[in-house]
């Protein structure tokens, strides 16, 4: 049982840890995509800005109580890189939906975060579905 | 017969991709003729809402049909593993409609899937309609898949063998012909209506060098790593939506709602590929592109197919195993130059072609196909024997590590116990209800030791079932166990106290013969009485074990000898 329990935990963090290397990667490919010169005015190089995107979204799905680090973190860089990408990228998308489109790759990133660090691992008793019951 | 069928699938081929070619001509307002996957500049509200639409008119399509015929539509490799080919007609045109809306809305998809489906269904009803054996209706459910294969590639070898391969489960000279004729039949149609050209056209001379075969397997190691990845993803994808709760019906379109969004950024992602494939082989893409692209194509594939839009993975294994070969040489091009190797010159088409077939090795799980579509694509032996070392290893690293292709592992997350297209529906026909002997002898088994022996004499049945007083199953004795002399002092005793007597060990009708050999050994008996049902436990036959052991070598020797295409393999009758 506990070996059980330490395998299934192992696979969690190893999910985070992938899933943060890929949205690295995205990220890293979306980055470049942007054309426009005003758009690719970055605080970091590209690069360190995708992996540390990356690093935030996998600490934030870590199973673990600090993992809610991560997901604070994640939001704001996620909104102001995806908006770039979304006004930069030929073409370009409007500004209202650029807004609306990196607002909502920043709300499913972090929720996906939430959701990954703290999925239900099996059902509570006597919940009528499996899983329905939180830890 | 073949030739026939391989064309009229070749022509239905031409028929789905054209209605999805229109589709998307349409409806993401691209130039005739072009793919949508090579188009940069789609309007970027067709591209978030088209495949959210298309997964409301795909989720609401399967649940009609779901609720019309709520089974699951058997595909060409169910069938002629679990059902001697047989295949309806009706589901594969449902799940080539649904494939069409699927692919035709955007969802990252491929269409072979609904090509293979077409052309081994129409082949099936065709073998039904005709009383074909089920060895031969097998062969002709390959044949269709082959036509079909061969017609979207423009390529008769890799169609060949990806029926071999995928749907009859092994090469025999005796379907070599058939299925040839199928594959070649195919491919004329589709040239005499479509035109020679290949379907990824590639200028470019492939150059290779020794050093780069070594390279080439560690690029396979790496394609089976993303083909590993990209068929447990789907899986996840699947369970994650199902822990959601949400209804069957509104799955495809949250998934659509993730691949607009994907597709927002990464608009390669939409539909199979096939653009996209043709625009990183002709000119490649910078390597922060190609790797961003890699995940945006394993994330949109694996969320439309686990989200339930319909659809393979065969062509989105392709680009995303040219994407991954292409960023390999870009990355490999940049470290030689860092480490002062400026002068070696790495082939990009060698690495991409080596991604290309590693990956979709590796998740279609046919290598054959792979390396002579390959060959097919660039008519170079020295881009096949590249490809070969990649594939070989991508192939090698899935089998060991992982186990599976993708359409075994759907089988295996669905609990259907297949791994290949091997007949084993002969296996699941062969059941204890077909083989037992129904004159089965019972006795109360409160009957006297004395009275069984009067009763039956040495030699009048070598076993007799006990039953209680409401009729039920209590239990087998041999009778040469009650003639034993150690029971003549025992006479007047009832048979259940003066033997030992075990009641759990029995067969159900239902229960195919291995299970049935499993149980004898189990149970070290010679013989095992066949009840009509666990709970109710009546007496209606029995089963020996020598005789399940001949039948079920029987069934092995003419499952064999019809594989290998010679009835008199194993000599006469």
């Amino acid at each position: 049982m506990r070996v059980e329990g330490r395998r299934r935990r192992l696979n969690r963090v190893l999910t985070a840890v992938l899933l943060g290397c890929v949205l690295a990667a995205f990220t890293l490919g979306a980055l470049d995509q942007r054309v426009i010169a005003e758009d690719r005015n970055d605080v970091l190089p590209v690069p360190l800005e995708a992996v540390l995107l990356g690093a935030f979204f996998a600490v934030g799905s870590l199973p673990v109580a600090w993992s809610i680090i991560g997901r604070i973190m994640l939001p704001v860089p996620t909104f102001f890189l995806y908006f770039t990408v979304l006004i930069g990228k030929s073409p370009p998308l409007p500004y209202y939906a650029a807004f609306a489109v990196a607002a909502i790759y920043s709300g499913a990133l972090t929720a996906l975060a939430r959701q990954l660090a703290d999925r239900p691992d099996r059902p509570a008793l006597g919940s009528r579905h499996p899983g329905a019951g939180h830890s | 017969m073949s030739a026939g069928l391989g064309a009229a699938v070749g022509l239905g081929v031409i028929v789905v991709q054209s209605m999805v070619q229109r589709i998307h001509e349409v409806i993401f307002a691209i130039p005739s003729g072009h793919h949508l996957s090579e188009s940069s500049q789609l309007d970027w509200w067709r591209v978030l809402l088209l495949p959210i639409v298309g997964g409301a008119l795909s989720g609401g399509a399967s649940a009609l049909i779901r609720r019309w015929r709520p089974r699951e539509i058997v595909d060409a490799i169910e069938a002629n593993a679990l059902f001697g080919g047989r295949m309806s007609l009706t589901d594969s045109a449902n799940l080539t409609i649904l494939t069409l809306i699927s692919s035709g809305f955007g969802a990252s998809v491929g269409l072979e899937a609904a090509y293979t489906q077409v052309g081994s269904g129409i082949a099936s009803w065709l073998g039904q309609h005709l009383g074909f054996r089920r060895s031969d209706l097998r062969t002709l459910v390959g044949c269709g898949a082959a036509a079909a294969i061969a017609a979207a590639f423009n390529a008769p070898l890799a169609g060949a063998f990806y029926a071999f391969e995928l749907v009859i489960g092994s090469y025999s000279p005796l379907v070599l012909a058939p299925v040839a004729i199928a594959a070649l039949a195919g491919t004329l149609m589709v040239r005499a209506i479509s035109g020679e050209e290949a379907i990824f056209g590639l200028d470019a001379q492939v150059h290779i060098a020794g050093t780069d075969y070594a390279l080439f397997a560690g690029v396979g190691v790496l394609a089976a790593g993303i083909a590993i990845g990209t068929m447990v993803a789907v899986t996840r994808v699947e369970r994650f939506l199902r822990r959601q709760h949400l209804p069957l019906w509104l799955r495809p379109t949250i998934g659509g709602v993730a691949v607009g969004l994907v597709a927002t950024i990464y608009p390669q992602v939409l539909g199979s590929g096939h653009g996209a494939i043709q625009q990183v082989l002709e000119h490649g893409l910078p390597w922060s592109i190609l790797v961003g692209l890699i995940a945006a194509k394993a994330l949109a594939s694996a969320i439309s197919v686990g989200a339930g839009f319909r659809g393979g993975l065969f062509s989105s294994s392709l680009l995303l195993g040219a994407v991954f070969g292409g960023a390999v040489v870009v990355g490999l091009q940049f470290a030689l130059l860092q480490v002062g190797f400026a002068e070696i010159d790495l082939d990009r088409t060698a690495y991409t072609l080596v991604g290309m077939s590693s990956v979709a090795a590796g998740v279609v799980g046919a290598p054959l196909t792979m390396i002579f579509l390959v060959l097919e694509l660039t008519g170079s032996f020295l881009a096949t024997l590249g490809v070969m070392v990649g594939v070989i290893i991508a192939s090698l690293v899935v089998r060991l590590t992982f186990g599976y292709s993708f359409a075994t592992w759907r089988f295996h997350v669905r609990g259907v116990p297949i791994r290949g297209a091997y007949d084993i529906g002969w296996l699941a026909d062969l059941t204890v209800g077909k083989l037992m002997r129904r004159d089965a002898q019972t006795i109360s088994r409160n009957t006297t030791v004395g009275d069984f022996r009067e009763r039956f004499p040495l030699g009048a049945a070598t076993s007799v079932f006990l039953v209680d007083d409401e009729d039920r199953y209590a239990g087998t004795v041999a009778t040469a166990d009650v003639h034993n002399s150690d029971l003549d002092d025992k006479l007047d005793r009832p048979l259940h106290e003066a033997l030992q007597i075990p009641t759990d060990q029995f067969l159900l009708p239902g229960q195919n013969v291995r299970v049935a050999l499993a149980r004898f050994l189990g149970a070290a008996t010679e013989t095992l009485a066949v009840l009509d049902g666990a709970r109710t436990l009546r007496v209606v036959g029995f089963l020996t074990e020598g005789y399940a052991l001949r039948r079920y070598n029987q069934e092995l020797e003419r499952s064999r000898a019809e594989d290998l295409g010679d009835r008199t393999l194993f000599g006469p009758g």
